[in-house]
């Protein structure tokens, strides 16, 4: 296809003062290269991406000529270059500004500051499901409730953050089963949320069989919502979330009807969790998806339960078996989009969002610098506060290492810049981490200390035998295959990547 | 509205000066005395011989860390002052093939490295220039 | 098509160097506001003494002995309560400077510009040209402070500098309650004194349109026929949002821009996100469009389609995008809701062939000067139509926010501390 220029040149010259674009041309190397990284992507393509994660695809020859400073101005990867700000030229300072204002938007989550509060309710639960890592206590025990000082507390702490937008999660155990505390955590943050005037948002994270009319009225009016697991048809969830008097599928798939008839179809989320049963039940747990009547879902990674399990030949293996998994629903995703069911998937949305836009994006797992903290925090029923969830599942099986604190006994500031927080975050960043530094999907990545300390004993881990990296790297490289193969598939991706 | 901690802060300040100190890279660099100390010259099969005005140390650990899942890499000194890759495992076996496949994509892997310390060098003053200004609030072009 | 200029015929008029009045058509007027206007006369309407002249249509001039009395072709018999003009004596002129009753009034404020668009229907005079300010000035209090919006446009009127902020003050304190729209290149807000003093200066309602042709330099340099041009633009509009300045981005479709507007698009949304608008124009063929049009001429039936994947682009990122100029057979149907009924009164008209078409009364119709160069697409709708199409920009809707970890941040960076 022609350039612009090409198409211009076609036609007769302009006439008198004005000039014909051969005026308008860049002379040869009269470029300068932008900061950018490349990775091998297959074959001869090489993936090219900038400080704000725009991306362009190049051969190895053009890739040499690009550093080379030979490029030819009349090509059309050098028009592309520019406009996606891997070169520059002339003498003004417009690229770099652009770029700025670009890293900058990026890293607004680290300005806006924790949003996400994870409260931990109660310990008691009435499921045994076999990846939950909370020593969860039978239903009665009401000493693992936490106390409404504990409450008040934590929520001086949340009203601390400078963030205008706060999300108030209830976890468990089965959080509904302390909804006294609920009620007076919900109504405590709006009474103060009155002065402060925030976005207060609240998600009760819940298996719904507690799901009562009383809790449902008090969810009326007010920004309320319930996330509930739904890990598949009714044998492969009930496989991995048993309970006493079991089927814990309909409790889920009725609790999600009662909310949406009672507040709205809105109201109610649901997320899988994935584990070997899952594998080969890729299209079989969308189709659940689709009969629960939700728009999307997110493709969580296999849940590492055993952090104790350090060989590296397992992993990896879990890791090509979950891709596997991934990629197969994901095309089955496709496939659906394109006969005309809207549906999306939540992990691959979210990856687009950070190729495709300048906007930032909040998932605490996939943050650079890490989202622990930064993003979200967790406070334990005991006041024990800590970095992330997972922190605290490396906690109850006695490790420590990302206990912040404790709400009775220390300030804000003590646990915001505990050592058990700054020192993974900063040692953790990409853009000082091997392999990391310089790879080209960094911009899409993130650094995930937890996850690196419970398996290498390192916050940062080698990457190179990291099931973190290795998932990650999978996904980057099948989701650019997939936009550059298919038009209508990069369509639909760049749908999901901006709404 | 809260303070915002120093916490970002460090974090931000981390992120403009990319550090990659030889240590944390794993890798040894060790002179050749006479032979190499506890192992015969015959054992030592397959290496590269680089020339270390062309292919810097980094270029060449950074190498070996990204290949760690198929080989295992000891980088030296030879005695007239070059640079010795030897490749003391092949994961994906032990024939001359699998040696020789693993020397190309060595090299392959090590000319992208070269290419990437190009960059940045060239890339520096304008990668600190942008980060400067977009951790801070202040305009490039202006007041 | 509405003509806003004419040769007359006066007498009794004092002046000897052109004059602005207001006029009205009401004979009842107490004589406190009677002696500044003139009278504007139809048929055998009444002309009682006091005003300040009077002005007939297609006969001769005729009012109270001694007044000054004017006289106009039929062709300006558009005239009426509360427009503006400019009589010239010497020359014997008439010219419409304001109509009360268009949506469209855009005051030309200089001729002078730093671009030179291989486009221009306005092309630039080099000349000083202050007198034009000066009679703009002057015109602002005679302006209906009712009056919606008001449009400035050039040349460039950055170029005026502190005398358009002067401008800019006059008519924020003579008509508060007027929307304005000015048009500009942008590159004298790339420094930052001159766009936060522009800042300080602008009514309320206010948005500025700059236009970009390209998503890189050497296209859009093309188009306006100066180097540096595009980086200039783009740091002005940088700094306009710092500043607070609301902006709308153009882009004239015309060959060479086209083949590239979804890329232009990718442009926008990735850098300039944070535009308050996007409005796509089709080409008005008079000035330098014309003598260039060989070169420059794009057919809208042949870019239908990077004009769909332009506007999916925009409309996705939640930017308002309006298409102008084109006519509804020329579209394709899926953007009918993103075309607004644009061309201005004074410059419309509809072909002998349009006469018929059941869309009529949605469509801009097409440029007077467009006989000049049409699409091959222009044809009537003959079928009914069943449902009111709604030519008007329609807010783009706003999605359900995601309830999963992931959340929405849309805050745009780069808006100062």
């Amino acid at each position: 296809m022609h350039t612009p220029h090409q198409a211009l040149a076609d036609r007769s010259p302009f006439k008198g003062k004005f000039s014909g674009p051969s005026a308008f041309v860049d002379k040869l190397q009269a470029y300068r290269l932008l900061p950018f990284d490349f990775e091998r992507l297959d074959g001869d393509r090489y993936f090219l991406t900038n400080m704000a994660g725009e991306f362009v695809l190049a051969s190895r020859p053009e890739l040499q000529q690009i550093v080379d400073c030979s490029l030819s101005p009349v090509d059309r990867l050098y028009a592309e270059l520019k406009a996606k700000h891997f070169i520059e030229s002339g003498n003004s300072l417009a690229a770099p500004e652009l770029l700025a204002v670009k890293v900058r938007t990026k890293a607004d989550f680290i300005r806006r500051f924790t949003a996400l509060h994870m409260f931990v309710v109660t310990l008691r639960c009435d499921h045994s499901c076999q990846y939950c890592q909370v020593s969860r206590q039978s239903e009665d025990r009401i000493a693992f409730d936490m106390s409404k000082d504990t409450a008040a507390a934590a929520l001086d702490f949340t009203f601390k953050s400078p963030s205008p937008q706060i999300k108030i999660e209830f976890q468990g155990g089965e959080s509904l089963l302390n909804f006294d505390l609920i009620r007076f955590i919900v109504e405590e943050a709006e009474a103060r949320n009155s002065i402060c005037g925030k976005d207060l948002q609240f998600v009760a994270a819940s298996n719904l069989v507690p799901l009562s009319d009383e809790i449902l009225s008090f969810a009326e009016g007010r920004p309320f919502y319930f996330s509930t697991s739904l890990d598949g048809p009714r044998d492969l969830h009930n496989r991995n979330r048993p309970r006493p008097g079991g089927d814990s599928h309909n409790f889920a798939r009725t609790g999600i009807k009662r909310v949406r008839d009672r507040l709205g179809i809105a109201r109610v989320s649901a997320l899988m969790t994935t584990t070997a049963d899952s594998l080969a039940r890729a299209t079989d747990i969308v189709d659940e998806y689709l009969d629960a009547g939700f728009t999307g879902l997110f493709l969580r990674p296999l849940s590492p339960y055993g952090f104790a399990i350090k060989t590296r030949q397992y992993y990896n293996y879990q890791v090509d078996q979950w891709l596997e998994f991934y990629k197969s629903a994901l095309s089955y995703i496709i496939r659906l989009n394109e006969s005309g069911v809207r549906f999306q998937e939540y992990y691959t949305a979210l990856i687009l969002r950070k190729m495709l836009t300048p906007h930032p994006t909040g998932y605490v797992d996939l943050q650079n610098p890490s989202g622990i903290g930064i993003s979200a925090i967790v406070f334990n029923y005991n006041g024990k506060v800590f970095a992330s969830d997972e922190a605290r599942m490396l906690a109850e099986m006695d490790d420590e290492r990302f206990a912040l604190g404790n709400l009775t006994q220390n300030t804000y500031e003590e646990i915001m810049l505990s050592p058990n927080l700054v020192d993974p975050i900063q040692v953790s960043v990409l853009e000082s981490v091997p392999m990391c530094s310089d790879c080209a999907f960094r911009p899409y990545c993130g650094s995930d200390p937890v996850f690196h300390y419970a398996t290498t004993g390192d916050f940062v881990g080698h990457k190179k035998f990291s099931p973190f990296c290795r998932r990650h790297m999978g996904m980057f490289k099948h989701i650019i295959g997939l936009m550059e193969s298919s038009a209508s598939t990069r369509e639909l991706f760049e749908a999901w990547a901006w709404n | 509205m809260g303070r915002i901690p120093r916490t970002h802060l460090i974090v931000l300040i981390r992120l403009i000066a990319r550090t990659t100190p030889a240590d944390r890279w794993k890798c040894e660099i060790l002179p050749l005395r006479n032979g190499f100390a506890g192992m015969t010259p015959e054992t030592r099969e397959h290496w590269l011989e680089l020339d270390s005005t062309v292919y810097s140390v980094e270029a060449v650990a950074k190498t070996a860390y990204r290949l760690a899942d198929v080989g295992v890499f000891q980088i030296e000194h030879s005695s007239t002052g070059q640079l010795r890759v030897v490749i003391q495992k092949c994961s994906a076996g032990d024939t001359m093939e699998c040696y020789a496949h693993l020397k190309r994509e060595f090299l392959t892997e090590l000319t992208d490295q070269l290419l990437r310390e190009r960059i940045a060098v060239q890339t520096e003053a304008r990668r600190n220039l942008i980060l400067a200004h977009a951790y801070s609030s202040s305009s490039l072009s202006g007041s | 098509m509405i003509v806003l200029s004419a040769k007359i015929a006066h007498s009794g008029v004092t002046a000897t160097e052109p004059f602005l009045a207001r006029c009205t058509d009401n004979s009842e007027l107490p004589r406190a506001l009677a002696k500044k206007q003139f009278l504007v006369l139809h048929d055998n309407s009444p002309a009682p003494p006091g005003f300040l002249g009077y002005l007939s249509f297609g006969q001769d001039a005729r009012g109270p002995v001694g007044s000054q009395l004017v006289s106009a072709p039929v062709t300006v018999s558009h005239l009426s309560e509360g427009d503006v003009i400019r009589i010239n004596p010497a020359k014997s002129e008439i010219r419409v400077l304001y109509r009360r009753g268009s949506n469209q009034n855009y005051l030309l404020v200089t001729e002078r510009c730093n671009n030179y668009c291989v486009m221009c229907s306005q092309p630039p005079k080099p000349a000083n040209d202050d007198y034009i300010m000066d009679e703009l000035f002057e015109l602002i209090p005679l302006v209906d402070p009712n009056t919606v919006e008001l449009g400035i446009t050039g040349g460039e009127p950055t170029l005026l500098g502190e005398r358009l902020f002067s401008f800019l003050r006059h008519i924020r304190c003579y008509l508060p309650r007027t929307a304005v729209h000015m048009l500009s290149n942008g590159r004298r807000f790339q420094e930052s004194a001159f766009a936060s003093a522009f800042a300080k200066a602008i009514p309320k309602d206010f948005m500025v349109g700059i236009p970009i042709y390209g998503d890189e330099a050497n296209l859009h340099d093309f188009v306006v026929q100066a180097h540096g041009a595009f980086d200039e633009t783009v740091l002005g509009i940088l700094n306009l949002k710092r500043f607070g300045v609301r902006v709308e981005i153009r882009v004239v479709l015309q060959k060479g821009v086209v083949e590239r507007l979804p890329e232009i698009a990718e442009f926008i949304r990735r850098n300039l996100l944070f535009v308050d608008r996007v409005a796509l124009m089709g080409l008005e063929t008079i000035g330098f469009a014309r003598a260039n049009i060989d070169q420059i001429w794009a057919d809208p039936i042949d870019y239908g389609d990077q004009l769909k994947k332009a506007v999916v682009k925009l409309d996705s990122a939640r930017i308002r995008t309006s298409i102008y100029n084109h006519q509804l057979c020329v579209l394709p149907k899926e953007l009918w809701r993103f075309s607004v009924k644009s061309i201005s009164d004074w410059k419309n008209e509809y072909l002998d062939a349009c006469r018929v078409c059941t869309r009529l009364g949605d469509c801009g119709g097409v440029f007077s000067s467009s006989p000049f160069r049409l699409s091959r697409g222009i044809k009537p709708f003959l079928e009914p139509i069943h449902s009111f199409v709604d030519n008007r920009v329609v807010p783009v809707g706003v999605a359900e926010p995601l309830l999963s970890d992931g959340c929405l941040s849309g805050v745009p960076a780069g808006r100062g501390s």
